[in-house]
């Protein structure tokens, strides 16, 4: 299939979603009527480089 | 080839950890002044909740808890002249996990209060904790509030102490296992648990010669008392997460613990040291006549419920209990899975009936605590945040990640991982 069918595809079919971290993305799409599956996520160790870094050598 | 040594070190010394706490078998073998069992209790000395504090930075309501005991002890006769004594330092202020003993909210212990006396008898260490009310130990310094500890002192400690020398010892476990079956969760909801206790001490204490006129006073208080069984439990957590103390290269958890100042935690890997950061706020439900804006912030050597697997992580196996602490009956299951993803395992003896008879998850691992962002959960009771008053209520709460980034750097800077 051609690229810029792909796209047009995109643009013209329901959209599913899968919506990783934050939940508010989620709550809206889902208000809109969107099908949407919220994923619970948070960055590792808060994003904190020095506790990740320790964890990358004991876990 | 470094880094899958010190992992397979730390897998074996955890999975060492997680084996000792299952497999305590805590036995309460007495009540007494505590003065008397804690070997390095000295006489002008109280015992607090929670990590070191000092009178400066000392909790409103911890402060209260301390007051009363001085007034308890005889040391000074008022509010004013305890308080005097205690900002210049004339009594000496130590936590119990010092002195392997534990105490709900304030936590306060001094040598005349009574203890109970738990034996773990699979690792042979004791553990002690203070018997529970609703007062004093939330920083009533009232009359009412020390009266109450002087009849524990005078006839309720007593006549108990002797049912259980009676008994040569009464075995917990059984009682705890089975209360996890009857809807407890052994923090702020032993009520199966205590009504158990009760029932097994009526009849030591009329064989063991217990006078006619105290055994009344002492059914009549422990038959409507609810939150009896709460010291048994906590001194039963403490005797089994002591065993696990000092294992090298642990990462599990062998003690959270509140002041109303600072929560602290002790990890097995990292000998006594403690890890703190700011009391949180707890999430609640207060008595009529109260709301947030009094509740102080988190105090209690309680959460060692928690740290053996009780408490919030069996909250699922409790859901009368919400009624106190607000939230869902599926909220609480949901901590209770979410438990399971910050521990070492499961515990083979004490099940939650909802979760299909599994067990409660125990041995948290503060790694898994920092890389998957979830805190261990507590039920607790909340406090007033100025000194004279009982209990105002009570919630959820969970510890500061400060708490666990600290102990993993020290983790890091003693076993050369920088």
């Amino acid at each position: 299939m051609e690229p810029e069918k792909e796209v047009d595809k995109l643009l013209t079919s329901p959209i599913s979603a899968i919506n990783i971290g934050v939940e508010d993305f989620a709550e809206n799409l889902a208000t809109q009527g969107t099908q949407v599956i919220h994923v619970n996520w948070s960055p590792p160790a808060g994003g904190d480089s020095e506790i990740i870094a320790i964890l990358d050598k004991i876990l | 080839m470094e880094t899958i040594d010190i992992k397979e070190k730390i897998e074996f010394a955890n999975a060492e950890a997680f084996n000792r706490i299952v497999a305590a078998d805590p036995v309460l073998v007495d009540i007494r002044p505590a003065g008397e069992v804690i070997p390095k209790l000295e006489d002008r000395m109280v015992l607090h909740s929670g990590p070191p504090v000092n009178w400066v930075h000392m909790s409103g309501a911890q402060k209260g808890a301390v007051i009363a005991i001085v007034i308890f002890e005889g040391w000074a006769n008022d509010i004013a002249s305890a308080e005097q004594l205690l900002a210049s330092g004339g009594v000496k202020l130590e936590p119990n996990h010092h002195h392997s003993a534990v105490g709900p909210m304030a936590g306060t212990i001094s040598k005349s209060l009574p203890v109970y006396v738990i034996e773990n008898r699979t690792h042979g260490n004791r553990a002690y904790c203070r018997l529970v009310e609703d007062e004093q130990q939330f920083g009533n310094y009232h009359a009412g509030a020390i009266d109450g500890l002087r009849k524990w002192r005078d006839i309720w400690a007593p006549s108990i102490g002797h049912g259980i020398r009676h008994l040569n010892g009464l075995s917990l476990k059984p009682i705890i296992a089975k209360a996890l079956q009857m809807g407890d969760e052994l923090h702020n909801r032993p009520n199966a648990a205590s009504a158990i206790f009760t029932g097994a001490m009526s009849v030591p204490m009329i064989e063991s010669g217990v006078s006619t006129q105290d055994l009344i006073s002492t059914l009549t208080y422990i038959s409507s008392h609810d939150l009896l069984f709460l010291g048994l439990a906590m001194a039963s957590a403490k005797s089994a997460a002591d065993a696990a103390r000092n294992i090298e290269y642990s990462t599990v958890v062998t003690a959270m613990a509140r002041n109303g100042y600072e929560f602290g935690i002790n990890v097995s890997g990292l000998n006594d040291q403690w890890f703190t950061a700011p009391a949180p706020a707890i999430d609640g439900l207060y008595l009529p006549g109260y709301d947030e804006n009094d509740g102080g912030l988190d105090m209690g050597d309680s959460a060692i419920t928690e740290t053996v697997g009780w408490g919030g992580f069996a909250i699922g196996a409790a859901p009368g209990i919400l009624s106190l602490v607000g939230g869902t009956p599926e909220e609480a299951l949901n901590y209770s899975l979410d438990m399971r993803e910050i521990t070492e395992g499961l515990s083979p003896d004490y099940s939650i009936p909802a979760l299909g008879f599994e067990g409660t998850a125990v041995g948290i691992d503060i790694r898994k605590v920092a890389a998957s962002g979830t805190l261990p959960i507590i039920d607790t009771a909340i406090a007033h945040k100025e000194p004279g008053h009982s209990i105002i209520g009570a919630g959820l709460v969970r510890p500061p990640m400060a708490c666990f980034h600290s102990a993993l750097r020290a983790f890091a800077a003693k076993y050369g991982l920088e």
